[in-house]
């Protein structure tokens, strides 16, 4: 469904249109929160949080800006404050995620890919996460971020190049091919 | 196409978001002749690969139920208030929708050949695989998905 499509859903039929919208957006949500957090069950949780946050705000939602991008930011502004409150930046030993809990990867690359992405800058990790884990196009991330094309560009090459600095043996290229 | 300006444009190749035909089309040749140029593609695809695999999770089967409950628990929505069968006619408008778009793009992509994203996303497969060592056969696939 297109953003319009829930948005005029919504205004029909609100309590319909909030689950349309839970469908679309719950994946995007719950992988940003687990971008920042990297526990599942607080990503969930967070998601949860934040989904209740829009359904108390749908009513002032006026179509604007896109679903997406308002998601987005009651999603990061949550996290922001969620680990600041909670004074973590990191007490998840992922080590301890097992596999019922997370799914696919390897735990040793899952874990120095936590470790890079939690000393990233937010609006680099926002635009890495948004392109390599949730599949977005740059016009999307370009959408939701509220930026250029060209800006997503940027954010990502760059992300993408700090990653990689804080990252070491299994990116080279042996391995990779 | 030299080394720096191609460099500048891997994230995009890799992404599957070069969409001039031309710089496409220039790229693919410097990155198959080009040793550097190609080890620095696959490291980028490398990540990508592994940020995909290690950091995207799903959510569970019961999210939504759950989310829901809560919210009438909080008393942020009152019990009911989506029959289920007008939230399963929802779900299934939203399924055809869905499905009469994804109808829509495979119709168009068998009509236009040769879209760039496509022609990247086939090039770095077979990058990835070894199937493409030398600047002939990049420009074979390139020609052979261009006019298929």
């Amino acid at each position: 469904m297109t953003d319009r499509e829930i948005y005029e859903l919504v205004r029909r039929d609100r309590d319909t249109g909030f689950i349309m919208l839970v469908q679309e957006y719950q994946g995007m949500v719950i992988n940003l929160a687990y971008s920042y957090l990297f526990d599942r069950h607080e990503a969930e949780d967070m998601a949860q949080e934040v989904f209740m946050q829009a359904y108390g705000a749908l009513d002032r939602f006026r179509g604007e800006s896109r679903l997406s991008s308002w998601l987005y930011r009651i999603c990061v502004n949550r996290c922001i404050d969620h680990i600041r409150r909670s004074k973590r930046v990191k007490t998840v030993p992922l080590e301890l995620v097992d596999a019922a809990t997370t799914e696919g990867g390897d735990g040793a690359v899952r874990e120095a890919i936590a470790d890079a992405l939690r000393t990233l800058p937010g609006k680099f990790r926002d635009a890495v996460i948004l392109k390599d884990v949730e599949g977005k196009s740059y016009r999307q991330i370009a959408a939701i971020l509220g930026c250029s094309i060209g800006t997503v560009e940027s954010r990502i090459h760059r992300g993408r190049k700090l990653l990689r600095e804080r990252l070491s043996d299994p990116w080279e290229v042996d391995n990779a091919m | 196409m030299r080394c720096s300006s191609v460099r500048s444009r891997l994230d995009r190749l890799a992404d599957g978001e070069l969409g001039n035909r031309n710089t496409l089309r220039m790229m693919l040749e410097h990155v198959a002749r080009c040793d550097d140029c190609r080890q620095e593609l696959a490291r980028i695809t490398a990540l990508k690969k592994d940020l995909q695999r290690s950091m995207r999770i799903e959510a569970g089967p019961e999210f939504i139920a759950t989310l829901l409950g809560r919210m009438e628990a909080r008393g942020i929505r009152r019990h009911g208030a989506v029959p289920e069968a007008r939230l399963a006619k929802g779900i299934a408008a939203a399924v055809t929708g869905i499905a009469a778009a994804g109808l829509i793009l495979l119709s168009l992509s068998l009509l236009s050949p040769g879209d760039p994203a496509e022609l990247s996303h086939l090039f770095l497969q077979r990058l990835s695989s070894g199937e493409i060592a030398c600047i002939s056969e990049g420009m074979m696939l390139y020609d052979t998905v261009e006019y298929r």
